[in-house]
């Protein structure tokens, strides 16, 4: 037998040797080490969708996803040419600048507003959640911070939401943003097991079963007075909170003995006016009451009441911007 | 025999292989990690400096003054006379007025804007600026645009020569501009035609965006202190919390021409991520007023959080010199990066990147993102009129963010 193929044998294992070394050496894929190194540095919430669909279909159509989309907010905002606007509304990852600082405003993917990678992209790139699942493909890491109030501080405490939240008893008992903007869900895993999970719609002032937790509506009569009282029940912050368009308000109109009603009056309005309004801030922070005192007049025999959230303050009761929170009636003797 | 063969030439092929698999595209290599200094505190001390307010009962007094002199048919002539006597003799009295162009009666404001357009001085910039961003009555705003011309500062000459375009405000605005180019030495004579108003302010005005200032304008009494003292107490804002002061330090920096260049310089290459970034909008709207704070951004190219930012503004800077590296970023493995370099190269005028940025647009594989910059760049070119065409198209089939294409649009227009 010739030494020859041998030879060549031992030169090919030689050559095996040096050539993985080299590769690696010049920056080949290295076998990744499982939970440190990111997979890949997502650049779009589509890439989300690829394994995340359900989680996906929550967030989109949410007021996150369209956040910089949405009309009302191209109105408010003069159509974005008022640039304080765009970091909250087409933010980077919350990561980059830190939990409770400001965002900063990215330039890519528009229709994607607060989207999936400005709450779940780490600084280093890496993906975060609640657990650490090294065997998934996008490797997330477990961070507290990324599921915390302070995640939620960076934008939402621009309109000092946060900090209303910190005064209020529900701070006290650890009641927190996502135990009722992202209430619990159970999620289905591809090998078809459940767990727990959190769901991505975000609602607030645009679902109407939201608000009408927030507020309960008393009216009382008291002699030939009508007593209409709002108490913040359900909102951990105050009601309304955030952009200071939004207002709650009492109406109220008598009822004449033949039937005939007056004009609906507003009672009180529950709002923060713009900065260079008059007025004072009357949001109604958690846990509180604001009672009204109406005299009836005379031959009124009874009063209806409406309490009304408004996306902006400048709409009547027939603009779908309008809520009907709740009503009463109420007979006066 | 093939094995052996097969090996070796894995060995060999393995040196030329990208440094990062399919997925983590290969990289033009990232410039080192700038040096960065905390600059926040030097900021709020600069703030704290400077030529100090008289106190709460003189300010009072002369706010009184103010309304005495201007409250219009609610105050007595005399009085009022009286009253815009001794605040034109009052060596103070420019603290006074300062608030004064913020009160709630538009007769105030404006008669306090006359009287400090009379004594110009320089450290009363950031006040007027503010002014400007925030005056909606629209002769009040004429006044103001009056004022700061008056005191040197041209950075709203273009809104005067627009509202010769209002047939409610062309007369005022008219004298206005009459007034301002006879203290330049540019006399328009007696009887002038809108035109040559309109380009006599526009001269002004195109100075102040070529190099931050406007030699012919009046030039106010210097304040170093006092001014470095305001500037800074802006400058601290960016790094806050709300957004209305970053806004608000935006605006007044950014219209303050080479005078606020020496303080945007350390933030430029400051610690704090805020006051970077915001600094280096300031820079892109100073556009190439800015050009000597190059360097500075030019190392932010280093900085992961900045680098796009950074991308921009050498753009706007016309750094021609980082046109190679912006050139390369087109590949960068960071979209927003890539986005950046592709809308850099138009301002920066770039023409070698004519052809890559054609390329880039018309390839339907390319994330919608970076096609819009591209052809915002080749827009700008104005030989190659496909860009601009790009982007109509887009406006038109709502297949990209209206807004966005609003504003890329606009800049071309203003860029002509």
């Amino acid at each position: 037998m010739s030494n020859a193929p041998r030879l060549f044998g031992l030169f090919a294992l030689l050559a095996t040797v040096v050539g993985l070394f080299t590769w690696i050496g010049c920056g080949g894929e290295r076998p990744p080490e499982q939970g440190t190194e990111p997979v890949r540095r997502f650049q779009s919430s589509a890439e989300c969708r690829e394994c995340h669909q359900a989680v996906w279909d929550e967030w989109h159509g949410s007021h996150h996803q369209i956040s910089y989309l949405n009309p009302e907010v191209r109105a408010l905002a003069d159509d974005f040419r008022n640039k304080e606007c765009q970091a909250c509304h087409l933010p980077r990852p919350i990561s980059e600048t830190g939990y409770g600082q400001r965002v900063l405003p990215r330039q890519t993917h528009p229709e994607e507003g607060v989207s999936c990678l400005t709450c779940h992209q780490g600084v280093d790139g890496s993906i975060l959640g609640r657990n650490d699942v090294p065997s998934a493909p996008c490797r997330p890491k477990a961070s507290p911070e990324a599921i915390s109030v302070e995640a939620c501080a960076s934008c939402h405490n621009q309109h000092q939401t946060t900090d209303q939240w910190r005064a209020s008893h529900y701070a006290k008992q650890g009641v927190t943003c996502n135990d009722c903007h992202m209430p619990h869900v159970e999620r289905t895993l591809a090998d078809g097991q459940k767990r727990p999970g959190r769901a991505h719609r975000f609602p607030g002032a645009h679902d109407a079963e939201m608000l009408k937790k927030a507020g309960r509506l008393d009216v009382e009569v008291d002699g030939r007075d009508v007593l209409v009282a709002m108490t913040n029940v359900g909102a951990g912050h105050n009601f309304p909170t955030e952009e200071r368009h939004r207002a709650v308000d009492l109406m109220l109109r008598f009822v004449q003995p033949d039937g005939t009603t007056g004009e609906w009056q507003r009672v009180w309005r529950f709002r923060q006016p713009y900065r260079d309004e008059p007025g004072e801030d009357t949001q109604l922070p958690a846990g509180q009451q604001k009672q009204v005192r109406v005299p009836a007049p005379a031959g009124a025999v009874a009063a209806e009441v409406r309490m009304w959230y408004r996306l902006t303050p400048f709409v009547g009761d027939d603009d779908p911007k309008s809520t009907l929170l709740d009503e009463r009636k109420v007979e006066l003797r | 025999m093939k094995l052996a063969f097969g090996t070796i030439l894995l060995a060999l092929t393995a040196c030329s292989r990208p440094a990062s698999g399919p997925q983590t595209p290969a990289k033009p290599s990232d410039p080192p990690p700038p040096q960065l200094v905390a600059h926040e505190a030097t900021l709020t001390q600069l703030a704290a400096s400077g030529p100090v307010a008289p106190d709460a009962k003189k300010l009072a007094e002369l706010a009184e003054l103010a309304e005495l002199a201007f409250g219009g048919e609610t105050s007595d002539r005399r009085l009022a006379s009286r009253s815009h006597a001794a605040l034109r003799d009052d060596p103070a009295a420019r603290w006074g007025l300062e608030i004064a162009i913020r009160h709630d009666d538009v007769a105030i404001r404006r008669g306090a804007l006359a009287l400090l357009a009379e004594q110009p001085r320089q450290a009363s910039w950031p006040d007027l600026l503010m002014r400007l961003k925030y005056e909606l009555q629209p002769f009040a705003r004429l006044d103001v645009l009056r004022a700061l011309a008056l005191h040197g500062n041209a950075a709203g000459l273009a809104e005067l020569a627009a509202s010769f375009q209002r047939t409610d405000l062309a007369d005022q605005a008219g004298a206005y501009a009459i007034e301002l180019l006879q203290k330049c030495g540019r006399d328009p004579g007696e009887a002038p035609s809108w035109d040559q108003l309109r380009d006599g302010l526009l001269a002004l005005a195109h100075e102040w965006a070529d190099t931050g200032r406007a030699a012919a304008l009046p030039q106010p009494a210097a304040e170093p202190e006092l001014l470095r003292a305001r500037l800074a107490r802006h400058l601290a804002a960016l790094n806050g919390f709300q957004l209305r002061p970053v806004d608000d330090a935006r605006f007044v920096l950014s219209r303050s021409g080479g005078l606020g260049l020496e303080l945007l310089a350390p933030c430029v290459l400051a610690k704090e991520p805020l006051l970077r970034s915001h600094t280096l909008e300031i820079c892109q709207q100073l556009g190439v007023v800015a050009a000597p704070l190059t360097d500075s951004v030019l190392s932010l190219l280093g900085d992961p959080l900045t680098r796009a930012e950074a991308v921009r503004t050498l753009g706007r800077l016309r750094a021609t010199a980082a046109a190679p590296r912006i050139r390369a970023w087109l590949d960068h493995p960071a979209l927003e990066v890539r986005c950046a370099a592709a809308g850099a190269l138009g301002p920066l005028g770039d023409r070698s990147a004519i052809d890559m940025l054609r390329t880039l647009m018309d390839d339907g594989k390319q994330p919608m993102d970076l096609r819009v910059q591209a052809a915002f760049s080749l827009a700008i070119f104005e030989l190659d009129r496909p860009g601009r065409a790009f982007l109509q198209a887009r406006r038109q089939d709502g297949s990209y963010h209206e807004p966005t294409l609003n504003e890329l649009l606009d800049t071309v227009d203003r860029w002509r």
